[in-house]
């Protein structure tokens, strides 16, 4: 890719991710906007984001797709492999090559290379000296990732982090705590609604949860809200799915 | 949470927390109830006032056991309430907005908890299952949306007859739920009998 088209790229991508940071913005579709936007500037196949829950561990919120394969990977991440340790060392984690690191972590790499990913990138999404989650990026050929590459998850990572955890409570760990389980829920909530399109609408998931991030773009709304709507049936699921 | 749509108390911190809430459950009236039926946080700060009339049988009954004030929190996982947080003082007072912002926090931290059990509950012996608690797992969720269309239910009815099919099948909540998103049980066709337990 060439540099100046690169660099295009990547200011579109921080205007993306801080755009979501607008007053109304809703947080699973800021967490979508980064994986998806650092998969595609920074070449790589697909990617995931953990948050973390005190008590329960890291939970998929974000991935760039809702494929079953994709997310039982990032499930499985969740409880052991090179993501877990990130979010437990907060230190970025890149494996080359999935197969021979297979011994330190033999289920997610069996799993992983199952799936056709070779390397794999993880990127602490941090707070200060506390680390919330985070973002891990797959890909189907063998090699470091660049240091360059590195730094800008790692940047883009950051802004997202902010725009979960606003700089001024982040000195408030309750309220700190808050807007992580929030999140969370968000993600519950759109499973919920995800499901209610399904049948209703005859759907897959994939496109349900499609269907309900255009419905929301197009209005100006909150996914949030839409999915909220579409579980306690306030809006019609056939709006939605056309 | 406890199997089959029964409730049941997790946590009380000392005897007084115990009673009160054996009291809601014989009685099926108090703070706990409303707040589940309404979705919202339900604060009596002084059960002396009209603050309980709402619960006639409730309120003189917990007064006796020396309450003054109840603070009722739903718990939920999305559109779903999976029961309450329900907070006693002995003597009269408003819950202050920190206090109140504390304790739905603390809330939201039970709620995985509480879920993790409620879902557990509905089968003895539950594998360890990889990537997060199962209360999280996507499927169930999906399934819970399915089921409030095949059944028009609720969210949180959804769930209730979602957990006892699991439990009256003996097995687990995510394992039905598996088969409900991918379209091998539908709430909808099952036999009546079933649906009324």
């Amino acid at each position: 890719m060439a540099d100046a088209s690169r660099e295009s790229k990547l200011s579109a991508a921080f205007v993306a991710v801080a755009d979501t940071l607008t007053a109304d913005y809703d947080v699973v579709e800021l967490l979508h906007t980064l994986v998806t936007e650092c998969t595609e500037i920074l070449g790589v196949q697909a990617g995931g984001l953990l948050l973390a829950e005190p008590g329960s561990g890291l939970h998929l919120v974000a991935s760039t797709s809702e494929s079953v394969e994709l997310v039982e990977l990032m499930q499985l991440s969740a409880g052991t492999g090179p993501c877990l340790d990130s979010f437990r060392t907060g230190r970025a984690i890149d494996v080359p090559d999935i197969e021979a690191a297979a011994a330190s972590w033999p289920e997610f790499a069996s799993i992983a290379l199952q799936h056709g990913f070779l390397s794999l990138h993880a990127t602490p999404m941090r707070l200060r000296s506390e680390v919330i989650g985070t973002m891990n990026l797959f890909r189907t050929r063998l090699g470091a990732f660049p240091h360059r590459d590195a730094d800008v998850a790692q940047a883009l990572a950051d802004v997202a982090t902010i725009g979960i955890v606003h700089e001024r409570i982040a000195s408030q760990s309750n309220l700190v705590v808050a807007q992580l389980q929030h999140a969370l829920d968000s993600r519950i909530l759109i499973e919920q609604a995800k499901g209610v399109l399904a049948q209703s609408a005859d759907l897959s998931m994939d496109d349900a949860f499609t269907a309900l991030r255009s419905y929301a773009r197009s209005r100006n709304l909150q996914l949030r809200a839409v999915a909220s709507g579409v579980v306690d049936r306030t809006i019609d699921a056939a709006a939605i799915a056309h | 949470m406890g199997t089959a749509g029964r409730q049941t108390t997790i946590a009380a911190s000392d005897s007084l927390a115990t009673r009160l809430e054996e009291l809601q459950f014989d009685l099926a009236e108090g703070p706990h109830w409303q707040a589940i039926a309404e979705n919202r946080a339900v604060l009596a700060a002084d059960l002396d006032s009209s603050d309980g009339d709402a619960w006639p049988v409730f309120t003189p009954a917990a007064v006796r056991a020396g309450a003054r004030a109840v603070f009722s929190f739903p718990l939920r996982l999305g559109a779903v309430v999976i029961g309450t947080v329900d907070l006693y003082r002995m003597r009269p007072g408003e819950l202050d907005r920190p206090s109140v912002e504390t304790a739905q926090v603390l809330a939201e931290a039970a709620t995985m908890a509480a879920a993790g059990l409620a879902i557990r509950s509905a089968r003895e012996s539950e594998q360890a299952e990889p990537g997060g608690a199962p209360a999280l797992r996507r499927e169930v969720h999906q399934a819970i949306g399915m089921i409030i269309v095949q059944l028009d239910v609720p969210a949180t009815d959804a769930f209730a007859r979602l957990r006892a099919h699991a439990f009256a099948a003996g097995r687990s909540v995510h394992d039905v739920a598996i088969d409900v998103v991918g379209g091998r049980l539908d709430f909808g066709s099952l036999p009546d009998r079933e649906i009324d337990t």
